[in-house]
């Protein structure tokens, strides 16, 4: 699976992510999990839903692995003589903006590149960082055609070419939410071979760059017993910060605070401990970085647990992102589904924290 | 209404004991399991229905006498504001972010308690501007709390506290004539209230006490508890900020939120909810009748389990209802005796008077 | 349709007081649909052909901005805290409405220093009452701005228009449908000014697969002021295409655009940077709606004069109206 991963990977962060172009990433991804999975379908706000039967009696309980796809968005808000003026920052942070190439997905695919205009007496608004009502879009063609294929609204997405670095590690924008995919792509594949009694969902967000993510809708939906949420999360912490930095290569993290229940994250313990993985826990004590906040609270509750792959550089065009990492993230995924009994459910109580 | 059950105005030496449980138990949110158990305990005799949630919320029903009883919700949350241990430094002090809202600086130079068994710790500050180590006592620097457990290494610390252990204020309950001194009492004293009601519930309404989880980061368990409860209405029992101090050169305090001995705190709207208004007259018309002080807090600032639940599914219509709490989130704050007991009465009559029709009293009908 | 502003902004309906409100919208509407129902925070749904294909809500506020005492001090002035985003550099001087015919004058506390962010600590609402005993309101009151409707031809003034006018448009639409092939959901929310709060639980009683909710814009055309925003007065509705909190359904506002160029409707894109509205409840409750949003545009929004321009409010009904006729293909999904 490790060499088939890298060129998948690849793929997706090439692929824009634009729900009005029919979504080339997402059917990308159905089209690999469909010999995968038993059930396959687009949710009402466009979350892709796969589902793999355990082979437990019915009714089965099932175990959601959600992850998101796409990032905060970028898009045209005017065009101001030819230039093209940017709403949002795709998520990325601002000082790496200036430089970047980019496509402009109007009524054409333009290529550009983000420009930093002239300084209208505004400060900026960190020492260096051109503000970001500075930012424009340079697709180098003559304001009158510029007019004709583009106008407020269109999307804006990156095009970086990914970049390997050494036999692990790949270098490039969006990984966050694609590290994930690959990851529950591995996990899926792993099922294929192992038994596991309990059902999958796993299944594939959008609008999870906005506050309210459409990862609830999708846990409305299918009524998970337990879920779990898959992100990424930065592995550098400066000196001086507080709590605990994740380690590249050595993913992934195990969540742990108010918003998982400590029965999951011992399961995931367990998981991990049957591949003969020891994971590092990963303190969420305020807002934790996933969705997972989100789906603890849906209809009357759901256990949830949280995993993290850790990521260099997270937020920049660069993100770099262990391919180890990705792999060993399926497979703790995998032995997860595949170690859950029938009455986990029934069995399960916020106080089992207490026996430790 | 009989008024032979009526709580009585001075508490017993059993109801303040209870109070002192459960304002020196160790529970911060998503970590509720030290009070869970007391609630239990106090309150299982006397209910039809218990059970603890997904998220730890303990759920009870108390069934009215009539099969069409007005569904009545009553949340207090047995989470407090704390610390969690985020790892240990080379030195053998242990790194801490807050959990709830929490001014950090309240813990500098205090002892605190660690985990449920109440392992002994304190907060160093760090050197002030002229020191030695001439380090600035800048207060947003204070978000690195270490805590000092008396290790000497890494390893040892980290071999005595677990990583995601809680971190409370380490204060023990005492009486300062009317008042209490405490931590938590925001909001042990609604836990401690509500459990008093469920232990006499009013048979006309189907009574739903929901002892909530993680209030303090999020209202968390009060959303989940009330989509399960699906009450008719609901009352959220929580402590108010009391900012009743002298000011400076003797201005009027407009900005005091409630006051200590003015009795039971009403609310007409805070930063999460506007209080229906039929419900917050029932409850001034009730403490008028009886002769309970009752005060309403100022408007505007703050947010109790209500924001959460008045919000679930097609929306509930709620109120809260608070004692005033000095110094609330910190190591020590003050309620007043009188005031706790008041609350307790004021309830205690007005659940007993809500009935469908007051729902169905106009403005909200055609 | 004046008069119908001018009724509603008139009336007196701060968040949580929305019942004069809704009793106007309900008689105004009550002939052209088929149910009316409130809901338990007091919100009026109505429905138009029920058990049409696909349910679509068009979701408007009730309530305006508007303050809550919070103070009586000695000299009988009141001070309060507000209700929803007013702008308090607006309010020195003007006046202030609550229930029974009570009317006070807001004025900035003398000692307050230029270059000190304001707040409405810094405020104080006089009665003409010299001492606290004749202050005719209590704490926990709630008011509204107090200033007349203006009909200045194209341009129409008043408080509470950016509150009101999602409501009078969609009261006129009721008026004005005739065939649809959708079940459509009128929701008159409440709570919006204070947090969307009205939509999130409309939204779970109707359970819409489609949300468009209708209301107000910040207009950057001000005159005087350097230009911040791209929507103007007299441009048309704007189209939202983006949102502090969320982005509008691509798919969606795809369509909303189609429609509008179709029937030569005059209209506008609206990228607000710092626009939040009801919208973002409305996607995420249940199994979510695809949302999106019109707009009026509206100067000095959250002051007591806010000015809309009256053509801009009839080419919002002309578009909403058409939306209705026509089929909105616009969710994904398989159901």
């Amino acid at each position: 699976m490790h060499t088939e991963m890298r060129p998948f990977l690849k793929e997706l962060v090439t692929l824009p992510d634009l729900p009005s172009h029919g979504q080339p990433v997402r059917d990308r991804i159905r089209r690999e999990w469909e010999p995968l999975v038993n059930e396959i379908r687009i949710s009402r706000l466009g979350n892709l839903h796969g589902v793999k039967y355990g082979s437990g009696p019915s009714p089965r309980c099932q175990v959601l692995v959600v992850t998101h796809l796409d990032a905060p968005r970028m898009l045209v808000s005017e065009i101001a003589e030819g230039f093209l003026r940017l709403q949002g920052t795709g998520g990325l942070d601002p000082r790496v903006l200036v430089g970047l190439p980019v496509v402009v997905h109007g009524h054409r695919d333009l290529l550009g590149t983000i420009v930093a205009g002239p300084d209208l007496g505004l400060s900026p608004a960190r020492k260096g960082t051109p503000p970001r009502a500075n930012l424009l879009v340079d697709v180098g063609l003559p304001s009158a055609q510029v007019t004709r294929y583009v106008r407020s609204g269109d999307m804006i997405s990156l095009a970086l070419a990914p970049v390997d670095l050494g036999e692990d590690r790949l270098a490039c924008q969006s990984l966050s939410s694609r590290a994930c995919i690959v990851a529950l792509t591995v996990c899926l594949v792993e099922l294929q071979e192992r038994h596991h009694l309990w059902d999958i969902a796993a299944v594939v967000t959008t609008h999870e760059g906005e506050r309210y993510g459409a990862a609830p809708t999708s846990a409305y939906v299918l009524q998970p017993d337990v879920a779990i949420a898959l992100g990424a999360a930065d592995d550098q912490v400066p000196a001086t910060s507080e709590g605990q930095g994740l380690t590249l290569g050595n993913g992934p993290a195990n969540g742990w605070g108010p918003s998982i229940h400590p029965g999951i994250h011992r399961e995931i313990q367990r998981a991990a401990e049957r591949e003969g993985l020891q994971l590092e826990d990963e303190i969420m004590p305020l807002d934790s970085r996933t969705v997972v906040e989100r789906l603890q609270t849906v209809g009357d509750g759901i256990p949830t647990g949280a995993m993290n792959i850790p990521l260099r550089y997270l937020g920049t065009s660069v993100e770099v992102v262990a391919l180890s990492d990705i792999r060993r993230t399926g497979r703790v995924l995998a032995s997860l589904v595949s170690g859950l009994k029938p009455d986990f459910r029934e069995a399960l109580s916020w106080d089992c924290a207490d026996d430790s | 209404m009989t008024a032979e059950h009526m709580p009585s105005a001075t508490p017993s030496a059993e109801q303040m004991r209870l109070i002192k449980r459960l304002t020196e138990a160790v529970a911060i949110s998503g970590n509720e399991g030290a009070v869970r158990a007391i609630v239990r305990e106090q309150v299982e005799p006397y209910v039809d229905e218990l059970r603890v949630d997904t998220l730890g919320n303990l759920l009870i029903r108390c069934k009215g006498r009539s099969s069409n009883g007005v569904r009545v919700m009553l949340a207090a949350h047995m989470d407090e504001v704390g610390l969690m241990v985020t790892g240990a430094a080379d030195d053998g002090t242990l790194r801490c972010k807050p959990v709830g809202w929490v001014d950090a600086a309240q813990f500098l130079g205090k002892p605190v308690w660690i985990g449920r068994h109440r392992l002994p710790g304190v907060v160093g500050a760090p050197p002030t501007p002229g020191s030695a180590a001439g380090a600035s006592a800048n207060p947003a620097e204070t978000m690195q709390i270490r805590i000092d457990i008396g290790a000497m290494s890494k390893e040892e610390a980290a071999g005595k506290v677990r990583l995601g252990e809680q971190v409370v204020f380490a204060t023990e309950l005492t009486r300062l004539g009317p008042m209490m001194r405490a931590k938590a009492l925001d909001d042990r004293l609604g836990i401690a209230i509500l459990i008093e009601i469920v232990q006499c519930p009013p048979a006309e309404i189907d009574l739903l006490a929901a002892f909530t989880v993680q209030e303090e980061i999020g209202l968390r368990g009060a959303e989940v508890a009330a989509h399960r409860m699906e009450p008719d209405l609901a009352i959220a029992i929580d402590c108010a900020p009391a900012r009743d101090l002298p000011t400076r050169d003797g201005e009027e305090n407009t900005r005091y939120s409630t006051r200590l001995g003015g009795g039971p705190a009403v609310y007409v709207a805070d930063r999460l909810t506007i209080c229906d208004p039929r419900i917050v007259r029932l409850l001034t018309e009730t403490a008028e009748q009886q002769g309970i002080p009752y005060q309403l807090r100022q408007p505007g600032e703050g947010g109790t389990d209500a924001g959460a639940i008045h919000l679930s599914r097609a929306g509930v219509p709620s109120v809260s209802v608070s004692v005033p709490t000095r110094y609330t989130h910190s190591p020590a704050s003050y309620a007043s005796i009188a005031d706790w007991r008041a609350t307790v009465r004021l309830l205690h009559a007005a659940v007993r008077r809500l009935g469908s029709s007051l729902l169905e009293d106009s403005p909200w009908q055609h | 349709m004046k008069s119908l502003i001018r009724k509603l902004t008139s009336t007196y309906g701060p968040s949580g007081r929305e019942t004069a409100v809704r009793e106007i919208v309900a008689a105004e509407i009550r002939d052209h649909v088929q149910s009316i129902e409130i809901s338990p925070m007091g919100s009026l749904h109505a429905v138009v052909n029920r058990g049409g294909k696909k349910k679509v809500m068009l979701a408007a506020q009730m309530d305006e901005i508007g303050i809550v005492i919070s103070y009586v001090d000695q000299q009988g002035h009141a001070r309060f805290h507000l209700m929803g985003d007013v702008d308090l550099g607006m309010l020195h001087g003007h006046g202030v409405r609550f229930p029974g015919d009570i009317v006070g004058v807001f004025g900035l506390d003398p000692g307050w220093s230029e270059g000190k962010e304001l707040s409405a600590a810094d405020f104080r609402i006089d009665f003409g009452a010299d001492n606290k005993g004749s202050c005719p309101v209590h704490v926990g009151d709630f008011g509204v701005f107090e200033r007349p409707f203006l009909d200045l031809g194209e341009r129409l003034v008043a408080k509470g228009l950016g509150g009101r006018i999602g409501a009078v448009i969609l009261v006129e639409v009721i008026r004005q449908i005739s065939e649809t092939p959708h079940e459509l959901q009128f929701a008159f929310t409440v709570q919006e000014e204070v947090g969307r709060r009205g939509a999130s639980t409309s939204a779970y009683m109707l359970a819409p697969e489609v949300a468009i909710a209708v209301g107000a814009t910040a207009a950057g055309d001000s005159p005087g002021k350097g230009r911040t925003e791209v929507v103007l007065l007299g441009q048309g509705p704007a189209i939202r295409v983006w949102d502090l909190r969320m982005l509008p359904d691509r798919r969606l506002v795809r369509h909303i655009v189609d429609v509008a160029c179709q029937t030569g409707i005059t209209h506008q894109m609206d990228a607000l940077p710092t626009a939040d509205a009801d919208d973002p409840s409305l996607r995420a409750t249940r199994a979510g709606a695809c949302c999106g949003r019109i707009s009026v545009p509206v100067r000095y929004l959250h002051t007591p004069s806010e000015m809309v321009d009256y053509r801009d409010v009839d080419e919002a009904v002309r578009l909403v109206v058409e939306l209705t006729k026509r089929t909105l293909d616009v969710t994904e999904g398989e159901d």
